[in-house]
């Protein structure tokens, strides 16, 4: 944008000469990690001894203004890590006549993302991140009036009875009337059914690239999204033409996006009428697969789930202006057009069809209704509209700024959308900035939107079965009970406190409060209030924005100038354990009084291959042995576990480092039938179909604070003791919507439930090119059993690790790893409560999988670890390192039974400041 | 009809102001930028179009189904 121009610079060309040495000390670290071991007795920063090499370098930088003055060097600009929750509530439930029904878990979504931006040279970005998140909880699937809708027990569903026609409607008005008994009542409220799905994370990377010209930029951006039931791919080209002494800014993009949608609708519903996508000519399909599960209550491999399947495409063309109008104002504004085509309805929703047929003997007093439930139609294109502006006003006297947006869309469905929002951001002196922001939001209806259809007409009969649809004699051509089609406005407060640390550190907490309803909308009509919901959204960020330039100097460290011939080894003390391996925690302590460091820690591992009993492979039958006499289905034969963690350590003396650790985790398991298995229902629950294909779980983990302390610094060595508190803020209420809402096992929970000790004992060495380190350590199950019944076992580790760097700024690392981790005490509580001859209670939980007995956790591992780190580039002085670490089992010794280790993966980025 | 003839108008009369590059440090302060708070927008804007119809000015960003 031409307002940036104003921003300082480019560091100025003079500084080449400054720079000169660093850039031929770093082209032969490159030189020398690529010519390998027959280059080690050579130091790192000695003088080029390839002659040819010296004298190109030297001719390349004697060539004046042949380069930007830091064309050469990869710089990092900024990090950022960002935690998101949204919870939604304030919707309304709806318990049946009897209150019989239970309300689900509202929907909840956490979100991690954390993204880096380098500097490639002075005129080239590159973008990168990454993106997961993880959402659960309850969603509502149909909508329908009371009168039709039937409670048996706990389950309440859409009376769709395909033999007769169930519903009962007013003659004359259509109003719904209760399903069953005289007398008539009519039932028209209107009422949202819930369904609980399992929990599906998503990941998200993208990239992008950007250079910029004095006048003109050009971008190129590409991203991928997967998630289990969708996948996208994304490309994007967008510029921008400064002109008009930069008053002036043309903008313009182009993004084109193709997704694949696969549902997964679970075993196929008597409820519901399939036939309009069971084998079409084209567009979306409902397909059967098969997979582990139960049929009549009987494991089988041949378990019928659905999978909704189709493409879509996106295409979105923007073109925009932004305009300096005095020395406090700009105004932008931008016109796009989106067409998008393909699978565009929502695969999860259902609608509910009812035909009022008029033939009914006047006598009864009513029109007989068939009630059908099934899969939304929308046009497979939709256009789309949307103008917006936007407005910056700096109030001076306050030294504020106003931004105002307002946006139009308009699009062939009949959505005609507007949108305005204000925020003013208030500097308030110390590195505060607080910023209200308000939204509102009002739409029309699509035109094919209603909360349910009713036609006064016999339904078209299927020819070849009757009792179902004739999708080609349908009175209309689309419809949906999507309640984000409907009419509503949606009005939202937010607050954005940001604080900015030192000069590169700024700290960003976000909290909006949403509000969805039908009353809000611009001019009335609006849908009704059983569509309301609400919403908190509350984010954490760091953002780091590294001023790297040649004479910024972060943190006031010491200028680790390349010329003074020191050895990466000649300032131990600072750095010892920075560089320890990517998988290893708390190895690093800071030992100057206000420091600081962040960290973002990732972890992979996976299990699968051959199940174990203790450290062998084992049969089935011992498998299904281990889970009793109530015996077990299917036993896992895949699993994942993903954990992204933010470490931030702080410094208030040079002896005492103080830390906070929150992170996020998916799991992911896949299983199969089990030779002889055999499936034991609990009480009430005797699901005769079931779908045992796999489970997903995400969110919030654990977090743990703490503290370092040292022990003993020398020059070259130094021992910490380390003093951590896991808190329980991990959920341990993640649930299986498709197995009677029991809990997931064990390993499949967020976190422990219970609060855990967690001491570290920390050894670090170093020699010339050599550092290395052992730490020893435990966690400790504070109390138990938690709130599901059981207690995770204790663990005692040993680890040491070896580093060698083979340059400056590259190292490679080995490392040994053996634990030992106790097995599960106590016993995971069922949904149902059963009462014995003797009156006594307890919650037998019924048994998916082996993995839900408790004696099949724990054991003792030995690992090898590979790894490498690298000095992030521009922050090499800082002592920033990125380190990757593989972990390959090659001792396993599991408790019970247990899906072989395959190996982890670890990688994590260390920020001192 | 009459709020574009004004909107036109603006531009206009911005063609004539004149703001040299040094009297634009205002413009230039963080809080200032066309989008001050991106990690903000990112997050909000996928809650906007997983609830809503219309996800106004923000199409064919590639992001997850929101199917919710």
């Amino acid at each position: 944008m031409a307002a940036t121009d104003a921003k300082p610079h480019r560091p100025p060309r003079c500084f080449a000469r400054r720079r000169l040495p660093q850039l031929i000390r770093r082209a032969l670290g490159a030189h020398l990690i690529a010519g390998g071991r027959a280059k080690r007795s050579v130091p790192a920063q000695s003088a080029p001894n390839s002659a040819p090499l010296r004298a190109l370098m030297v001719a390349a930088l004697a060539l004046k203004g042949m380069a930007p003055a830091s064309a050469q060097t990869v710089e990092v600009e900024s990090a950022a890590v960002q935690f998101g929750g949204y919870r939604e509530g304030g919707t309304q439930f709806w318990a049946g006549p009897n209150g019989t029904l239970q309300q689900p878990s509202p929907l909840r979504v956490d979100t991690f993302r954390a993204g880096a931006t380098f500097r490639m040279n002075d005129r080239l970005r590159l973008g990168l991140e990454f993106l997961q998140d993880t959402w659960s909880g309850a969603t509502p699937y149909i909508t329908a009036p009371e009168g039709f809708i039937q409670v048996t027990g706990a389950s309440a569903y859409v009376a769709t009875d395909k033999a007769a026609a169930a519903g009962r409607v007013d003659r004359v008005t259509l109003v719904p009337f209760n399903l069953q008994g005289r007398p008539l009542v009519p039932q028209p409220q209107i009422i949202n059914l819930w369904t609980s799905a399992s929990a599906e994370t998503r990941n998200q990377f993208r990239a992008s690239l950007n250079y910029e010209w004095n006048d003109a930029a050009l971008g190129v951006s590409g991203g991928i999204s997967d998630e289990p039931d969708f996948r996208s791919g994304t490309i994007g080209l967008n510029g921008r033409w400064d002109f008009n002494q930069k008053l002036t800014s043309l903008s313009g993009s182009v993004g084109y996006t193709k997704a694949r949608v696969d549902a997964n609708l679970g075993v196929p519903s008597p409820y519901v009428d399939y036939g309009l996508y069971v084998n079409p000519p084209s567009g979306p399909r409902i397909v059967s697969v098969s997979g582990p599960g139960l049929v009549l209550g009987v494991p089988s491999s041949q378990t019928q789930t659905l999978r909704f399947q189709g493409d879509r495409e996106d295409v979105a063309v923007n073109a925009g202006i932004t305009q300096i109008l005095t020395r406090n104002t700009t105004v932008s504004t931008g016109l796009t057009y989106s067409r998008s085509s393909g699978f565009l309805e929502n695969p999860y929703k259902l609608v509910l069809l009812g035909f009022a047929n008029p033939a009914t003997p006047p006598v009864l007093g009513y029109f007989a209704t068939n009630l059908f439930a099934v899969q939304e139609k929308r046009p497979d294109v939709r256009n789309q509209w949307t103008w917006n502006i936007h407005l910056a006003q700096y109030v001076p006297p306050a030294n504020a700024a106003l931004h105002l947006d307002y946006a139009y869309s308009s699009d062939d469905w009949g959505i005609r959308a507007q949108t305005l929002a204000a925020k003013w951001a208030q500097p308030l002196g110390d590195g505060w900035t607080i910023t209200p922001t308000a939204r509102y939001y009002t739409q029309s209806a699509a035109n094919f939107f209603q909360p349910y259809f009713l036609f006064r007409q016999a339904y078209p009969r299927n020819p070849s079965n009757a009792g179902l649809l004739d999708f080609s004699r349908m009175p209309i051509p689309y419809w949906s009970s999507d309640q984000r089609l409907a009419g509503f406005g949606a009005l939202s407060f937010g607050l954005i406190i940001t604080k900015q640390f030192a000069k590169d550190v700024r700290l960003e907490i976000g909290y909006e409060n949403y509000r969805r309803s039908g009353d809000l909308k611009l001019g009335g009509g609006g849908v009704g209030s059983y569509a309301d919901l609400s919403a908190n959204v509350l984010n954490v960020g760091l953002v780091f924005e590294f001023q790297n330039g040649p004479s910024g100097d972060s943190g006031g460290h010491d200028h680790h100038h390349p010329d003074d011939g020191d050895e990466p080894q000649s300032r131990p003390a600072r750095h010892l354990g920075a560089d320890a391996p990517a998988g290893v925690m708390n190895a690093h302590m800071m030992d100057v009084a206000g420091g600081f460091m962040a960290a973002y820690n990732a972890m992979y591992s996976r299990q699968s291959g051959s199940t174990l009993g203790g450290s062998v492979p084992a049969t089935d039958a011992a498998i299904l042995a281990s889970c009793g006499v109530q015996g077990c289905p299917t036993t896992p034969s895949k699993m994942t576990m993903q954990m992204h963690m933010l470490e931030l350590m702080y410094a208030p003396t040079s002896w005492l480092n103080l830390m906070l650790m929150p992170q996020m985790v998916a799991m992911s398991m896949s299983n199969r039938i089990l030779d002889g298995g055999f499936y034991t229902p609990v009480g009430g629950h005797s699901h005769a179909e079931m779908d045992l294909s796999g489970h997903h779980s995400g969110g919030f983990g654990d977090t743990t604070a703490g503290a370092l302390l040292q022990l003993y610094r020398s020059a070259r060595s130094e021992v910490h003791l380390g003093l951590g508190l896991s808190i329980p803020t991990g959920s341990i209420n993640e649930r299986m919507p498709s197995h009677g809402n029991e809990l997931l096992d064990y390993g499949m929970q967020l976190g422990s439930g219970t609060w855990d000790f967690i001491p570290t004992l920390t050894y670090n060495g170093s020699a010339r090119r050599w550092t290395w380190g052992a730490q020893v350590g435990m966690v400790k199950r504070l109390g138990g059993p938690n709130n599901d019944g059981y207690t995770l076992g204790d663990l005692y580790q040993g680890t040491a690790w070896v580093n060698y760097h083979l340059a400056d700024t590259f190292a490679v690392s080995l490392r040994g790893l053996a634990w030992d981790q106790g097995a599960i005490s106590g016993q995971l509580k069922g949904t149902t409560a059963v009462v014995d001859a003797s009156g006594t209670v307890s919650y037998p939980r019924p048994l998916d999988s082996s993995a839900g007995v408790a004696g099949n956790y724990g054991g003792r591992f030995v690992d090898l670890g590979f790894g490498f780190s690298f000095a992030v580039p521009g922050r090499e002085r800082q002592g920033d390192r990125i380190a990757f670490e593989w972990l390959q089992p090659v001792k396993q010794n599991v408790n019970g039974y247990q899906l072989e280790r395959t190996g982890s993966a670890a990688l994590s980025w260390r920020m001192m400041f | 009809m009459r709020k574009s003839t004004a909107i036109a108008l603006l531009f206009v009369v911005a063609g004539c102001a004149e703001v040299p590059a040094w009297d634009r440090g205002n413009l230039a302060q963080p809080h200032m930028a066309p989008d001050p708070f991106p990690a903000q927008r990112a997050l909000l804007e996928h809650v906007y179009s997983s609830r809503e119809g219309s996800t106004a000015g923000a199409a064919g960003q590639g992001g997850g189904c929101g199917c919710y």
